[in-house]
């Protein structure tokens, strides 16, 4: 009996236990749901915004993560930023002149714009950002490295001389290594420009916890791995449509889809094609599909002792011969594009591919002449990786499918993404599926694919004898007349399809899940999000 | 009382042994499974700077044969350097002192409710032997430890939270609450030594679904271990000594059953404590627990080295100091083993 | 054996029912899936579960019917492998430690102790981060991580029966070591063993399952029951590419239990009576 007794005990105990749990949240979360009608009383326009981001700091003279953008376009101004297209729009710079020599930037800056701080916002501070980044010698300082000095002949004109012509200086301008400091504050906390920052600046810790700029927002806390909470700055020089963002780490992306599902937050970041099915139908929710500028391709080892098979130009055009990029472009559904190559849509001069059926006899054909009639093994790198928006596993079982029709058999071999990085980076992998992500929006970027150049040197493709191709390159990154340019382009992509390492697959569209109380989402490719304009019903 | 002194005594001479054990194959995993240290212990940016490297070497004692480079890093330990992690940029230490606290509070709750309703199932199953209410008990305990945790957590978040609304959706906090700062880390403490009680709530609303998620295992363990242990316990005969003496089957239950049966059941508390461990990877990643699991997942994956050692390091002691504390127990409780 | 079967208790023959049934569909698979396991079809895509496909079709067009038959025939072999590797570690270790006793017994005891002390998932994601991930080394992994509970119960009933009267009285007989180990200790310690090891099978199905779940264990496109939980994860409105998997492992587990608890109660009452 005594046992009976307890056992009642216990369930009693949990129902009352439920029962004030239930209770407790209905009074707890009402104050705070988003989808109630007047938020005063809980700090209303309060944007909460769901992601699972790598953020290592909050310094922009450091940040190199692909979420870094969003917090710094929130809180820190630059020259220029890029919204949506490659085409750089003023933000900071009013005007700006580019003299014959194309090396010398004058830029005329906004006046009366005041930091969070009260301070003004002057050239100096331009020049000891600008400084700052490319002394500190940090993941992000290689973008001002072509920067050769910074003058202010006045208060409000900035005097940038490169080292030579970069026909995407501005648009380079619009990434966070370019962001502008508020240089007092900073100097106060031990930030330096001095030669020798990159050992005696000592504001990261303080560049952490504080912003110190001149954005829509200023940053009230960071803790990291858990959340980023912002607030509205009182002397932005523009409109705030809301008064504070948080953003909460949600590492599970099924949990980011459910909080968002509820209400508990309003934006939820990581969604992605893989998982989109979730909220087709569900109410209050709004599905964006953005188009993505993330290149992936396979990467095919030059190198004949890396490379096997692979390293023949016959092999190479069997295997992008061999992939169906019909049904590719399936699997990544809507605002998926196929770019021919090195330039993906959007940037200039993109040219597109057919969605071809793959040529079976064409492939087989290429590898009898190549040597290999019964085709061949190969080992297939594969890192279990969602680029973004697209499953790496799931592409790489259809292209090892793909493959598997023409003869080559591709075993794959699953790793975690930093281990294949590093080996990535050495040149050391035969079969590689990999991403390219652009730092800022310009096909200047993109040449990296090149002979010799940054991702040809991962594939040990170093002969850089195509005078034609390096004379291309050259003008792309170069010429500042856009139609010259946008021609030059496209000339290099077709020369550049007849032989090259690689096989260039899709680039998948990013999604945007949001509530339906928000008005003015848009998605970016560098900042993702853009705060200040969201309208919360 | 002078045999419990000597018994903690060789007790604790086990604990250090076991400690500067641990710290040794930390220390030779960090060492001898990457084929090279510095490159497994510095990150790219760091590395193309020769001088960070020096300093680096230096520090750490790179140069030197490998029992000198141990004594270094047992030094460095005792200091509380236990290097920097390559992922996150922080010291180790910074970084665990940052992320325990979370596990901790999720661990404790999810012990008590494994231990309250296991040993509960545990009672039920034995009292009922072989009437259905000791098939139904004994289901759900095996269920506890057949089920895979991660899909059993996803099962519960989209149960208990997506569809009926009954629990908050992870995270320690409420989505727009800020992060609480100061004190110990332990929300629930802060907040009661603070007055923050709105804290104290939602911190305890938000613990309550993983920790149930995550003690779901060890519930099945203990239920399992108590109902063998008090089947055995009341066929011995003192027990049926005092139900032929007439004592009712409830009294001869907790009086004279219940705690005899428990003190096993103590050992398969720590090892439901450790296996909590196991299953914190998935938990706290589906419900965003910023803790000790994620970081070792996310250490382990990217092979950061440091924090691995650190994180193993910091896993080890809390394994070896809980098994200390049941041994003390058993010390206390069971005069045998003092003897012994 | 018989006694064993004549047992009243319906959930040990539950469980012998489960996993004979799983053990024979992981032996015939690869004859009796109606359809190729491998075979995409991109066409088709996140179909629901339909008279062609009885458990549906998942992100690649596959029927995930016949990837679960097949996915057994890994889960389960690795469990398996897993448990039998340290069920004979166990054995080898904790025999010579109990058997031989003293300083020698107190080093080994504290080397295994110290093994045990390490975080296991943290052992196997290095492991497998580190060496890469495969379906060896995962059970690798898993070995190191367990043989220590083996050997220490191994060790605790050798110093038990080592003091047993006809144990004694052979060694007086002139019986070597060896063949006391073989002929007396081990049959008698078999059973406790044996226990064990069919509770850690589930547990050992959950691991490797666990491990795959986060990208350790098999490689794709092998169909393996964790990865394919994994698969169906970021999709759970497509509930059934996860939840057929999840559920196999579930009763294999389940039915692993019941085998093992089965087994205990048949063998407590007999030890008590001795």
């Amino acid at each position: 009996m005594k046992v009976w007794k307890r056992v009642l005990a216990v369930v009693f105990c949990c129902i009352m236990i439920s029962g004030v749990t239930a209770c407790g949240k209905t009074n707890s979360e009402s104050n705070t749901s988003s989808n109630d009608g007047n938020n005063e009383s809980s700090g209303g326009g309060t944007l909460v915004v769901g992601m699972d981001s790598d953020l290592q700091t909050l310094d922009p003279g450091h940040g190199y993560e692909v979420y870094g953008n969003m917090i710094f376009y929130a809180v820190y101004d630059n020259l220029y930023k890029t919204y949506g297209t490659s085409t750089p729009e003023p933000s900071l710079a009013e005007s700006y002149e580019l003299d014959d020599s194309q090396t010398v930037y004058s830029f005329k800056l906004k006046e009366g714009v005041k930091f969070s701080s009260g301070n003004d916002l002057t050239s100096k501070d331009v020049a000891f950002s600008i400084m700052r980044t490319k002394n500190l010698k940090s993941n992000t300082s290689h973008h001002a490295e072509a920067v050769q000095s910074v003058e202010t002949p006045d208060d409000y004109t900035v005097v940038i001389t490169l080292a030579s012509p970069d026909a995407s200086f501005l648009v380079k301008l619009s990434n966070n290594s370019f962001a502008i400091l508020d240089s007092e504050v900073v100097k106060e906390h031990g930030g330096t420009d001095a030669e020798d920052a990159a050992t005696t600046d000592t504001a990261q810790e303080w560049l952490n916890q504080n912003s110190a700029g001149s954005g829509a927002y200023v940053l009230d806390n960071w803790t990291q791995n858990v959340k980023v909470e912002l607030i509205k700055n009182e002397n932005y020089w523009g409109e705030v449509k809301n008064e504070k963002v948080i953003c909460n780490e949600i590492p599970d992306v099924n949990t980011q889809i459910q909080n968002l599902k509820q209400g508990d937050i309003d934006i939820a970041l990581g969604v992605s094609m893989d998982n989109v099915s979730q909220l087709e139908d569900a109410d209050g929710v709004e599905l964006l599909y953005a188009q993505g500028y993330t290149t992936t391709f396979l990467l095919m080892n030059q190198d004949p002792d890396i490379g096997g098979p692979l390293a023949d130009s016959k092999v190479q055009e069997a295997v992008r011969l061999a992939i169906n990029y019909q049904e590719l472009l399936e699997i990544c559904g809507e605002n998926a594009t196929l770019p021919l190559n090195i330039v993906p849509e959007g940037f200039t001069g993109a040219l597109q591919r057919e969605a071809s059926e793959p040529d079976i006899e064409g492939a087989k054909a290429l590898l009898t002449e190549a040597g290999y009639p019964d085709g061949f093994d190969v080992k297939f790198t594969v890192a279990s990786y969602d680029s973004e928006g697209m499953s790496w596993t799931t592409l790489g079982q259809k292209i090892k499918d793909d493959l598997s029709k023409v003869g080559i058999n591709a075993e794959i071999e699953t790793a975690e993404i930093g281990v294949v990085i590093d080996s990535y980076r050495e040149g050391k992998e035969q079969f590689l599926l990999m991403h390219w992500h652009p730092d800022y929006m310009d096909i200047n970027n993109q040449l990296a694919f090149l002979p010799g150049d940054t991702i040809g040197e991962r594939a040990n493709w170093t002969d850089a004898s195509n005078t034609e191709l390096e004379e291309l390159k050259n003008t792309v990154s170069t010429e500042n007349d856009p139609d010259k340019r946008a021609a030059a382009s496209e000339e290099l992509q077709k020369l550049f399809a007849q032989d090259n390492p690689y096989a260039f697959l899709v680039t998948h569209p990013k999604v945007l899940a949001y509530g339906s109380n928000l008005e003015n989402v848009d998605y970016y490719e560098v900042q993702k999000i853009d705060f200040q304009n969201i309208v919360i019903n | 009382m002078g045999n419990m002194v000597k018994y903690l005594m060789r007790r604790l001479l086990l604990v250090l042994f076991l400690l500067i054990g641990v710290s040794l194959l930390v220390f030779l995993i960090s060492h001898l499974v990457p084929s090279d240290p510095v490159a497994a212990n510095m990150s790219t940016q760091a590395m193309s700077d020769p001088e960070a490297v020096e300093v680096y070497k230096a520090k750490w004692g790179l140069d030197k044969p490998l029992y000198q480079q141990y004594g270094i890093y047992l030094k460095n330990l005792l200091q509380g350097d236990l290097g920097t992690s390559i992922r996150t940029g922080n010291p180790v230490i910074e970084d665990l002192k940052q992320f325990f606290p979370a596990t901790l509070e999720l661990s404790v709750f999810a012990m008590i409710i494994a231990i309250v309703f296991g040993i509960l199932f545990g009672v039920i199953s034995a009292v009922h032997r072989d009437k259905p209410l000791d098939y139904i008990f004994r289901t759900v305990s095996i269920a506890g430890v057949s089920v895979p945790n991660f899909w059993f957590a996803l099962l519960m978040l989209f149960l208990f939270y997506a569809q009926w609304g009954i629990f908050p959706g992870g995270g320690r906090v409420g989505s727009r609450t800020a992060t609480p700062s100061g004190g110990t880390g332990l929300y629930i403490l802060d907040g009661i030594t603070s007055g923050n009680w709105s804290l104290v709530g939602e911190a305890f609303f938000h613990l309550l679904l993983p920790a149930l998620v995550l003690g779901f295992f060890t519930m099945g363990l203990i239920a399992r271990q108590t109902r063998s242990n008090l089947l055995e316990v009341t066929s011995m005969d003192y027990i049926r000594t005092a139900k032929a003496k007439g004592l009712p089957a409830g009294k001869v239950i907790s009086r004279h059953a219940l705690g005899n049966a428990l003190i096993p059941v103590i050992t398969v508390m720590g090892m439901g404590f450790c296996n909590l461990l196991g299953g914190m990877v998935f938990v706290e990643k589906i419900f965003s627990w910023p803790g000790i699991g994620q970081y070792a997942y996310l250490s382990a994956t990217t092979l950061d080295f440091p924090a691995i050692c650190g994180v193993s390091l910091l896993i080890a002691v809390i394994y070896v100091v809980i098994n200390l504390i049941i041994d003390i127990l058993y010390g206390v409780i069971d005069p045998r083993v003092r003897y012994n | 054996m018989k006694q064993l079967l004549k047992q009243k208790n319906v959930l040990f023959k539950l469980g012998l029912i489960i996993c004979g049934l799983w053990i024979l569909i992981a032996i015939f698979s690869p004859v009796i899936t109606p359809q190729d396991p491998l075979a995409q079809n991109v066409a088709n895509r996140f179909q629901a579960p339909s008279v062609a496909n009885w458990f549906g079709t998942d992100e690649l067009g596959r029927d995930v019917f016949s990837r679960v038959l097949l996915g057994s025939r890994v889960s389960i072999t690795a469990g398996l492998v897993t448990v039998c590797i340290t069920i004979f570690l166990g054995i080898i270790y904790g025999g010579i430690a109990g058997y031989v006793g003293g300083v020698i017994d107190d080093i080994m005891m504290r080397l295994s102790e110290l093994v045990s002390s390490f975080p296991p998932l943290i052992l196997a994601m290095v492991i497998a981060a580190a060496l890469g991930p495969s379906i060896f080394n995962s059970v690798f992994a898993m070995t190191i991580i367990w043989w220590p509970n083996y050997a220490r119960l191994m060790r605790s009933m050798v110093i038990t029966l080592k003091e047993n009267e006809y144990i004694v009285a052979s060694r007086t007989l002139g019986a070597s070591h060896l063949r006391i180990l073989i002929r007396e200790i081990l049959p008698n310690s078999i059973g406790p063993l044996f226990v064990m090891a069919t509770l850690d099978i589930g547990n050992a199905i959950l691991t490797f399952a666990g491990l795959s779940f986060l990208g350790l264990g098999t490689q794709p496109p092998t169909p393996e029951w964790g990865s394919m939980v994994a698969d169906g994860v970021n999709n759970m409105n497509y509930w059934w590419i996860s939840t057929f998997p999840g559920i196999s492992i579930f009763l294999m587990s389940i039915g692993a239990n019941f085998i093992g608890d089965g087994l205990r109660d048949y063998l407590d009452p007999k030890l008590l009576k001795e």
